[in-house]
Formats: structure tokens, sequence, C-alpha cells
């Protein structure tokens, strides 16, 4: 996969940029904003996509997308951006082949999301269950932004397509609070875990009141391939450290005898 | 203050109810007058009579002109008083002064069916008022008192025609009479008390004007009185209340855009200081202080800090760029807030989200200064089970949003008081939404926020240049 980086600024780039994107297998080349220099090596390689700044001296970036589009049909195009800028302010072509944006200073995660949906278009989620519950996109897990958020999500996945409901969750995750306390907790759970889904542009699970669902497309996860009788491995640890864990494992178990 | 307001208000009602009145009486007075002389009228004043109700058929077609133009230029609203406008030009136009300058003849066919006309136009102007009325102060009268008033209206019409050639018009001109009075009484029920405003004042008594001038009317035909120079004086009444309605109007969109403009500049003035007083030089170099010392610790911690900080400063300088802000976007800039702050005071602020709805808009900035007074003042972190929750609700009548906390409290008046973030969020509050925000706080059992933004709130409104 090779990557285009064009800014005029290049200081500025070299060190983090090459420093996240070195460690994929990704090949990378930075360009200061000379038109032709780029539209050159465009049309030598193939490039599957290009980081453009979008206010340079000599062409914005804007206006680089299309002439690279132009070039290459299928090239995908982040634009990057020290003010804010949004998809609304493209035009339709050049927001068909946006993968998103990128603000300065860099964030790395997203970053690295946006280099996954390049090289492997919609993100897929891969979920380790076995041993402690870990969610990937990519190489890169997740980061929920609370304990509880990533436990209601291991549950949901626990629950292998059922929905989930309120009473069933906050019995599962808040055995001995009141109601009221529980009710508020599961409402913040599930509030940061739609944060969350969102952040990795990932969302896999229908909210509504008083009830999760869960869509299955593009989900791995090795528990569910388990049940199905696929290579995974079941090291007798399920979901380690959730208390409600344990009513999985006799099934679990009969499973790996059999 | 109250008492005053009362004393004013009944003093006015009782002068608009004087009003009315003596409006009813003007079209009698000045008909019955000019008619006092008997049947014989000298060149002169047949000769007036017919200029000053060609004069009157160009007023009321320049009212026309008026309304309809600035219904298209200026405001959907007018179109109502268009038609009143509209429906004043026709009764002008067929009343018997105007017929019979144009036509000459007393008894022709044209003068018969002018007069059927003419009362169909006197009940059009009367039902556009009240529909003007319904319209202008939001009475939100029912659909089917609506089609009953026009059946109504309808029927005394029918009866007004049928009757017209046997003489016995009055019954069909009674019926409307009924008609009028009983929605009169129904519009003022309605009302609860008579409004006070100007253009409801003046177009009360232009509907005064026009049912005193035309029961005086049927009463001097019933009385065989000769009916010249009976319509153009009774149109004088209605002709000097449309100029004071204009000048009225004239006066208060004078005073409301000075307002508005007075507005403006005190908005942007709040709106400045806001933008000013969140980027806080010490807050940013604290947190770059952290972010220093992060970096020798640990490369990634540092890293996420700087895109912390950044989007800390990025929503803030966005801020000045727009007045309202989709709540869930708020919601993500208290995060960022909240997760600096815990990065530089070491100790975790619990923020709980008990959220029931984000569909709606506040002020851009306005939910942030709740949050840090929270974690300022509450002492939250310091506690074993400390939590800050930021809930929102859906109620019958508009979204409860509360920032509640279980911290040391304080005391409210004092901390609102010296707190300019608060009273800035309050004031952008009251000002776009007219909401306040209450504060509660009890030493040691912590502090509520609540924020009641109602259905009806109307839509955000800053005069734009």
């Amino acid at each position: 996969m090779k990557i285009i980086i064009v800014d005029d600024e290049m200081a500025a780039h070299h060190t983090f940029l090459g420093d996240v994107i070195g460690k994929t297998d990704a090949e990378y080349r930075f360009f200061k904003d000379d038109e032709k220099e780029i539209s050159e090596y465009i049309l030598k390689n193939k490039v599957s996509a290009a980081f453009l700044d979008i206010s340079m001296p000599h062409i914005n970036g804007f206006d680089l997308a299309k002439k690279l589009i132009a070039l290459s049909g299928d090239i995908r195009i982040v634009f990057v951006t020290g003010l804010s800028a949004r998809a609304s302010d493209l035009d339709p072509e050049v927001r068909a082949h946006t993968v998103g944006f990128l603000y300065k200073p860099y964030d790395a995660d997203e970053l690295r999301n946006l280099l996954s949906v390049i090289e492997r278009g919609a993100p897929k989620l891969t979920v380790r269950m076995f041993g402690s519950f870990e969610c990937f996109v990519g190489d890169n897990p997740v980061r929920f932004s609370s304990n509880k958020s990533k436990e209601l999500f291991a549950l949901l996945l626990a629950y292998n397509g059922r929905s989930l409901s309120m009473t069933d969750a906050i019995s599962q995750l808040w055995p001995n609070l009141e109601t009221d306390k529980s009710k508020i907790l599961y409402r913040d759970a599930v509030w940061r875990l739609r944060k969350t889904l969102r952040q990795i542009d990932f969302n896999c699970v229908g909210f509504a009141r008083a009830c999760l669902f869960l869509e299955k497309e593009g989900i791995k996860c090795d528990y569910w391939d388990y049940l199905l009788g696929l290579p995974a491995e079941y090291g007798g640890e399920f979901c380690k450290s959730y208390d409600w864990s344990i009513e999985y494992l006799p099934a679990l178990d009969r499973l790996r005898k059999e | 203050m109250d008492m005053k307001a009362d004393g004013k208000q009944k003093l006015i009602r009782v002068f608009s109810g004087v009003a009315d009145g003596a409006l009813l009486l003007a079209g009698c007075i000045a008909a019955i007058a000019t008619n006092a002389a008997g049947a014989t009228y000298s060149a002169f004043y047949l000769q007036s009579v017919e200029i000053l109700s060609i004069i009157e058929v160009c007023f009321f077609a320049l009212f026309v002109i008026i309304e309809i133009v600035s219904a298209f230029t200026i405001s959907d609203s007018t179109w109502h008083t268009a038609f009143v406008a509209l429906a004043l030009l026709g009764f002008h136009l067929t009343g018997a002064d105007f017929l019979r300058t144009m036509f000459g003849a007393e008894q022709s066919i044209f003068s018969q069916i002018g007069d059927i006309l003419h009362f169909f136009f006197f009940e059009g102007a009367a039902i556009a008022l009240f529909l003007f009325w319904n319209y202008t102060y939001g009475l939100g009268i029912p659909r089917r008192v609506l089609f009953l008033g026009a059946g109504w209206a309808l029927i005394a019409l029918a009866a007004y025609a049928s009757l017209y050639f046997f003489g016995y018009r009055m019954i069909g001109f009674g019926i409307c009479v009924f008609g009028l009075i009983a929605a009169t009484a129904y519009l003022y029920r309605r009302m609860g008390a008579r409004q006070t405003d100007k253009t409801f004042i003046a177009s009360e008594a232009l509907f005064y004007a026009l049912a005193g001038s035309a029961i005086t009317a049927e009463a001097c035909v019933l009385q065989n009185r000769s009916p010249i120079g009976f319509t153009a004086f009774h149109a004088i009444p209605l002709v000097l209340v449309f100029l004071s309605v204009y000048a009225a109007f004239a006066m208060r969109t004078d005073r409301e855009a000075l307002k508005a403009s007075e507005y403006k500049l005190q908005y942007e003035r709040i709106k400045a200081r806001a933008l000013k007083e969140q980027i806080k030089p010490h807050f940013i170099f604290n947190v770059l202080a952290a972010i220093q010392s992060l970096y020798r610790n640990d490369v990634d911690d540092g890293d996420r800090a700087v895109t912390l900080l950044a989007r800390h400063l990025r929503t803030n300088i966005e801020a000045s760029d727009t007045d309202f802000i989709p709540f869930e976007k708020e919601l993500d800039n208290v995060q960022v807030l909240v997760d600096l702050e815990n990065m530089r005071l070491g100790k975790k602020v619990n923020i709980i989200y008990d959220i029931d709805c984000t569909d709606f808009e506040i002020p851009v900035l306005s939910l942030q200064p709740y949050i840090e007074n929270a974690i300022k003042y509450s002492r939250v972190n310091e506690k074993e089970d400390g939590f800050i929750c930021i809930s929102t609700r859906r109620e019958e009548e508009g979204i409860l949003v509360a920032v509640t906390d279980n911290g040391v409290g304080f005391d409210p008046s004092a901390v609102s008081a010296s707190s300019c973030g608060i009273r800035n969020s309050s004031e952008r509050f009251s000002m776009l939404m007219g909401v306040t925000p209450e504060i509660e706080s009890e030493p040691g059992r912590g502090t509520s926020v609540r924020i009641f933004i109602k259905n009806s709130t109307p839509p955000p409104q800053i005069p734009k240049d």
C-alpha cells in the first residue's frame, strides 16, 4: 500500500506521521505542494491514498484532490487540517473519495483507524472473548471510555445476536445496586458505548428504549467461531474478570470435551 | 410593580371599551346628522359627496396595494390585513354613494345588487378581521369554530339576499349582527383579558366602526331615510382607523428595530466575553506543563494529551462562528474538558451520562461552565463515590437538562456572583432561549443545575446584519 502526504510544512510531518505509518506495512512519501511532481508520481505508482493539507500556498487541498481523482480513479483522500472542516464543505465527487479528516496536532489512534480503513475498506471488528475481553479494529485495540461500557459490550456479544434488555443487563452488571442507581449507570454505559462505537465508525449496536440489539455483520468473534465448530483457542477462560461469565463456562467446557 | 401594571391594564381596558362604544356610534351620528336635513340636498352637498366617495375608494385601493406589496416583500402575515383592506374596498365600491357617483341612477338594478354585494363585503371584512386576530395573537381558534362562523355568515347572506326584494332584509342583517356579537364575545373569552397591544386596539376600532356604520345604514333604510351621503360619511372612521393602524405599526417596528440592534450589540458583547473567558491562559499553561511531564513518562500519553488540548482549543475557537451547538456536540466538548482536567489533576472526576435525548441545541459553550464549576468547587474527586451527573429528560412540555453532583456544595449566591462563566452562560440562555438555569446547592449535599428548555421556546433568533 502506497501513501503520499502533501504539505508545505514538511518538518511538521516527518517524525510523527513517519513514526505511526512506519509501523504499518504502508509505504509513504512526502511531497511539497508541487502539483507536477505529485502528478508524475501518481501516474507511475499505484497510490492508495493521499493525505492532503487543506491550506497550502500553491494549491489548496480541495483542488488538488480533484486533480488527483482525475488522474487515479480509485485514490482515497484524507484531508489534513489545523482548523476544522466538514464533509459538507466538499463537492460530491471529492466527498465520495474522502475517507476522513485528520486534525493537527495528530491523534495517533485516529490516524491508525484511517489507515486501517484505507487498507481494508469498511472497518472490521475483531473480538477476543477467550481470556480477557478485548476488541480490535485492524491491529488497534479499541479504547472504551469506561470499564462498564466495555463489559456491557462483552455481554451483548455473549448474547450472540439475541437482544439484551435493560433488566437483564442491570441484573448481570450491577447485581447489588438499587434500581434507580443502576438504571442511571446502565444509561451511562450505553451512552459511552455508543460514543466509542461512533468513534471507531463501527455502528453495530441498535439502541432502543430499554433494549440493545447487535448487528453481527463485520464482526469476527472467537467465541462465536467456537460455537460453530470453527477453530478458536479456548483455554478454559471466558471474559475473565466479568462475574457473569462464569455461567458460560460449563457449556464451553462441555463443548471442548466433545 | 404588579399592582401598577394591573392598574394600567385596567385603565387601558376601560378606555378601549369606551372607544369601541364611541366608534360604534360615530358612523350612526355622522349618518343621521347628514340626513337630518330631509330629502332635499344642495348641489354643493351632492358634489362633495361624490368627490368624497371617490377619494375614499382611492384610499382603500391604496391600502390594498400597500398590504399586498408588503405581503410579498415584508411578511406573509400582512395577507390577513390585505384581505381586510380588499373587503373594505369592495364594501365601499358597492356602497350607494359610489354607485350613484358612477351610474347616476338611484333605483337601477345595480344599486339593488350593489346592496347585496355591500352586505357580502361587510361580512367579508369582519371575517378577515377575526382571522387576523386569530393569526396575530395566536388564539388557536379550533377549525370547527371557524367553519361554524363561516357557515353562519353564509346563512345570514342567503337570508339577506333572498328576503331583500320582499322588504325583510333586516332579518338577514339581524342574523349577521347576532353572529358578530357572539363572535366578539367568544374572542374576548379566548384572549382571557383584552390585549393592550396597539395594533389590536386599532384593528378592534376598525371592527366597531365598520359594524356601527353598517347597523346605522340598515336602520336608516328601515326608516325610509334617503341614503345620499351616507356611505361616503361613514367610511371616514374606517379610513382614519386604518391610518392609525399604520401609525401604531410604524411606531412599534421603529422601537423594535432599535431594541433589536441594542439586543444584538449586548449579545455580541456577552458572547465575546464568554469566548475570552473560556480560553483561560493559566489553564492552557497548566495543561502544557502537565503534557511536558507526561512525555517524560510515556510518549503515547503525551500524544493523547496534546490531541485533547487541540480539541479543546479548536471547539473554543470555532465557537466564535456560531451561536448554537447541537447538545451532543457540547457533551463531546465537556468530555474533552473533563479528560483534560483529569489528566491535570491526577485524580479522576467521575462523570455519569444519563442521557435520554440529544435532539436539541443549546448556546455554544453554555454547559461547560457548570461542569468546570462542579469540578472546581464540589471536590467530587476527593470523595469515594463522588460523581457529576449530566442528564437530559424529555418531558411533556420540554426538555430538562440537569447537572448534579454529590460534592460538598456551596452557597449558590456567593459562587454564582463570582463565577463569570456561569453568569455569562446563564445570560446567553435567557437571551437566546428565554430559559433561566436554576442553581440549587446545599453545603454538604451537593449542587444541582436545572435548565428547562420548553417546547414552545421560540426558534433561536439573533438579528443578522
